[in-house]
C-alpha cells in the first residue's frame, strides 16, 4: 500500500503539486499565526494584548479563505485523477483500499506542504516582522520569537481540513466504475451535496442572527464587530457555490450572442470546468469579498463617525491591512493558480479535440482568455453581492443610506490578479497548439 | 476528383533519451490514391502503422517525408494555420474513443464544425439526423450521460451534418456491440457511396473492412496488398501471406 501511495504521487506529480502549494501556503500563514502568538507569551499587559490580537486577526481572516481554498483544491486533486483510481480497481484493488490510499495521499501532501510552509515562515518571520508591524509603535520593542515546537498544530490543522475537504471525493474515487478507465469518460461533475446544504443552512442561520443583532443593536453595539460580517456572508456563499455561481454565470454570459464562436466556446468551457470544480472561482470571490467587504464596512463606519462629529477615525493602517488581507489574497492567488495547473492535462485534451474539429489557434487562444475573464468576472459579481449585503446590514444598523459607502476598486485588484493567474490557461492551450502533431 | 493523393509517406518515432534513444520507423514510403465516392479500409496487424497512416493522411500527425494532398492541398510541411483550415474545410473524424467535447451538449457537438467554419447551423437538419440515428429528443443531453454506442452515433451525426469531403474513421466500431457497429458501418457505407465524399477507415474488424470498395493491407509500415470488392476471408488470406 505504501508503494501504491508514493508511486502514484510521483506519477501524478503535476496534479499533486497544486495541492502541495496550497498546503504550503496554509502552513506558511499558520506558521506566522503560531509565531505571533508565541511572541505574545514573552510580554504582558498591553504589549501582550496587541501581539496576541494581531495573531488572532491573522488567523480569523485567513481561516475562511483557507477552508474554502483547501476544500476546493482537495476535491479537484482527487477528481482530476479519478480515471487512475478506476484503473487501480481493474487490477483488483478494492474500493475501500482506493479510498484509504487517496486519503493517505491527501494527508501526506498536506503534512509535507504544511511542514515546508512552517519552515519557510520560521525563516522569514524574524526578518519580515519589523516590516509587517512598522505601522504600530508598540511593536518596536517586540522581539519576534519562532516556536517550532508548536508547528505540529499547524500541520495537524492543515491535514485535517485537507482530509475533510477531500473525503467525499476520495470515497467517490473508490466507487468509480472500473469501466470508466477503459472508456476514457471525462471527469464527473460536482453538484450540491447534503453536507454543503447543511453547512449553508447553519451559516445562513448564523449570518441572519449576526445581521439581526447588528441592526437591532444600533450604532452603539454593532459597530466594533460589524467588520466580521463580510467574512460570515462569504463563508455562507461558499457551500452553495455549485448552484449560485453556476446560475449567475449562465445568466450573464448568455447576454453575449452565442453566434460569436469565441464567446460560445469560452462560455461552454467555463460552465463545464466550473461544474467539475469550484476551485477556479472560489478563491477570487473570497479574496475580492474580504478585501472589498472589510474596506466597505470601514468606509461605512468612517461615514458614521463623521456624521457624529468624530474626526480621528483612522481605519486600517498598513499593519492591519497585511494582517486582515494578506492571508486571503495569498491563498486566493495560490488557489487559483493551483486549480489551473491541476487541470492542465484535461485542458490540453479539450484544446486538441477542438483543434481536430476545426477551431483555429486564434479562436482557441481568444476563447481561453475569454474563459479566464468569465471565471474572474463571475467570482467578482458574487463578491459584489456579498459586499452589498454586508454594507446593507451595517448601514441599516447605523441608520445610513445603503450602498453609498460601497467600495469595489480595491477588491478589483484581487480580481485582476485572479484574471492574470487564470490567463495561465493559455499555457496548456499554447502547449497543445505548439505541437504540429495534434494526436 | 482525387480526395487524397499520397506519395512516399514516411514516419518514425523516437523513444528513450540520450544513448538509449530508439528510432522506430512506422511508415516506410506509403503511396496511395483515394477518389471521391470511394470507401477505403486500411487493415493490418497491430503495430503495422494503420493509425499513424490515417493521422498522417489527415494532417493530425506530421509525416517526416513524402507528400500528401487533401482535395488538391498539400498537407506535408504545411503551416499550422493551413492545416487547421484544411481540416475545417474538408475533413471529418470518427474515433474509437468517440472524442466528443464534454463541455458541449449533443446538438452543440454536432453543429460545432459548421459553427467553427462560420456556416449557418441547420437545426432542422440536425434534428433529422438525430432522428435517423435513433437519438431523437436527445439534443440537449451531455455526451457524458450517454452510452458508448450513443456517443459514437453522435460522432457520426457530426460528420453527417458537416458534409466534410473526407471522413477519417479510426476503429469506429472498436468499442461498440455488434448491432451498434453494424449501424455505424451502414452510415459510413452510405457516406462512401456519395460521389462527393470519401471514407478512409482503419479497422481490425475484417467483416467491417470488407464493406469498403477497396482494402489496403499494411504490414511493417508498407502497403503489401490492395484488394477490391473482397470478403473477410480474402482479407485474412492477404494478411497471412
Amino acid at each position: 500500500m505504501l508503494k501504491l501511495i508514493f508511486s502514484d504521487l510521483r506519477a501524478n506529480k503535476a496534479t499533486w503539486v497544486g495541492a502541495f502549494l496550497v498546503a504550503m501556503t496554509c502552513g506558511y500563514i499558520g506558521g506566522w499565526v503560531v509565531s505571533i502568538l508565541a511572541t505574545a507569551q514573552f510580554y504582558t499587559d498591553s504589549v501582550y494584548r496587541n501581539v496576541n490580537q494581531a495573531g488572532t486577526i491573522l488567523f480569523l481572516f485567513s481561516v475562511v479563505a483557507g477552508l474554502a481554498v483547501i476544500a476546493a483544491v482537495a476535491n479537484l486533486t482527487v477528481a482530476a485523477q479519478r480515471r487512475s483510481y478506476a484503473l487501480w480497481q481493474l487490477v483488483n484493488v478494492s474500493s475501500r483500499t482506493v479510498t484509504a490510499v487517496v486519503l493517505a495521499q491527501l494527508a501526506v501532501v498536506a503534512v509535507l506542504g504544511a511542514i515546508c510552509g512552517t519552515l519557510l515562515s520560521g525563516i522569514t518571520f524574524a526578518p519580515l516582522f519589523p516590516l509587517v508591524f512598522s505601522a504600530r509603535t508598540i511593536f518596536e520593542q517586540v522581539v519576534p520569537q519562532v516556536r517550532f515546537s508548536s508547528m505540529p498544530v499547524v500541520w495537524f490543522g492543515v491535514s485535517l481540513v485537507f482530509l475533510s475537504g477531500g473525503f467525499k471525493a476520495a470515497r467517490s474515487a473508490g466507487r468509480t466504475a472500473p469501466l470508466q478507465a477503459l472508456t476514457a469518460q471525462p471527469l464527473k461533475k460536482f453538484g450540491m451535496t447534503w453536507i454543503r446544504l447543511l453547512l449553508f443552512t447553519v451559516l445562513l442561520a448564523a449570518t441572519s442572527w449576526f445581521s439581526h443583532s447588528t441592526i437591532s443593536g444600533g450604532p452603539n453595539n454593532g459597530m466594533d464587530r460589524s467588520v466580521y460580517l463580510p467574512i460570515l456572508i462569504i463563508a455562507t456563499l461558499v457551500p452553495i457555490a455549485p448552484v449560485l455561481f453556476l446560475a449567475l454565470m449562465k445568466l450573464w454570459t448568455s447576454i453575449v450572442p452565442q453566434s460569436c464562436v469565441t464567446w460560445f466556446l469560452a462560455r461552454r468551457m467555463a460552465l463545464y470546468n466550473f461544474s467539475l470544480s469550484t476551485s477556479v472561482q472560489t478563491p477570487i470571490m473570497v479574496g475580492f469579498g474580504l478585501v472589498s467587504g472589510i474596506l466597505t464596512i470601514l468606509n461605512t463606519m468612517r461615514h458614521y463617525a463623521v456624521n457624529i462629529g468624530v474626526t480621528d477615525f483612522n481605519g486600517l493602517d498598513m499593519t492591519s491591512t497585511i494582517l486582515v488581507m494578506g492571508g486571503p489574497i495569498l491563498l486566493s492567488a495560490v488557489g487559483s493558480a493551483a486549480s489551473i495547473g491541476m487541470t492542465a492535462r484535461s485542458r490540453v485534451g479539450d484544446v486538441k479535440l477542438l483543434a481536430i474539429s476545426g477551431a483555429s489557434p486564434k479562436t482557441l487562444i481568444s476563447a481561453a482568455i475569454c474563459e479566464a475573464f468569465i471565471h474572474s468576472a463571475n467570482a467578482t459579481l458574487i463578491g459584489v453581492i456579498a459586499v452589498a449585503a454586508s454594507n446593507f446590514v451595517v448601514s441599516k444598523g447605523l441608520a445610513l443610506p445603503p450602498f453609498v459607502d460601497m467600495t469595489v476598486a480595491d477588491g478589483l485588484i484581487v480580481s485582476l490578479l485572479g484574471f492574470m493567474i487564470l490567463i495561465t490557461v493559455l499555457v496548456p492551450t499554447s502547449f497543445a497548439l505548439s505541437r504540429k502533431d495534434v494526436v | 476528383m482525387k480526395a487524397i493523393v499520397a506519395r512516399d509517406i514516411s514516419k518514425s518515432f523516437r523513444s528513450g533519451r540520450g544513448s538509449k534513444t530508439r528510432v522506430t520507423k512506422v511508415l516506410k514510403g506509403v503511396s496511395l490514391d483515394i477518389s471521391l465516392g470511394e470507401m477505403v479500409s486500411i487493415v493490418g496487424p497491430s503495430g503495422s502503422g494503420k493509425s499513424t497512416l490515417l493521422y498522417c493522411l489527415s494532417g493530425l500527425e506530421a509525416a517526416d517525408s513524402g507528400s500528401a494532398e487533401i482535395m488538391g492541398k498539400q498537407i506535408v510541411n504545411a503551416d499550422r494555420n493551413s492545416l487547421f483550415r484544411i481540416r475545417r474545410e474538408h475533413i471529418g473524424f470518427i474515433f474509437q474513443s468517440y472524442n466528443l467535447i464534454p463541455s458541449l451538449n449533443v446538438l452543440e457537438n454536432i453543429s460545432l464544425p459548421a459553427r467553427l467554419a462560420g456556416r449557418p447551423i441547420n437545426t432542422e437538419q440536425i434534428n433529422e439526423i438525430l432522428n435517423h440515428i435513433g437519438l431523437d429528443g436527445r439534443g440537449k443531453d451531455s455526451p457524458t450521460d450517454m452510452s458508448g454506442g450513443e456517443q459514437q452515433r453522435v460522432a457520426i451525426a457530426r460528420t453527417l451534418a458537416d458534409s466534410s469531403d473526407i471522413v477519417f474513421a479510426d476503429e469506429p466500431t472498436g468499442a461498440l456491440d455488434t448491432e451498434n457497429g453494424r449501424e455505424v458501418l451502414k452510415v459510413l457505407r452510405k457516406i462512401g457511396s456519395n460521389p462527393e465524399r470519401a471514407v478512409v477507415m482503419v479497422t481490425h474488424n475484417l467483416e467491417a473492412a470488407a464493406r469498403a470498395d477497396r482494402v489496403l493491407v499494411l504490414k511493417d509500415g508498407m502497403v503489401i496488398r490492395e484488394l477490391a470488392s473482397c470478403t473477410a476471408a480474402q482479407i485474412l488470406e492477404a494478411m497471412e501471406h
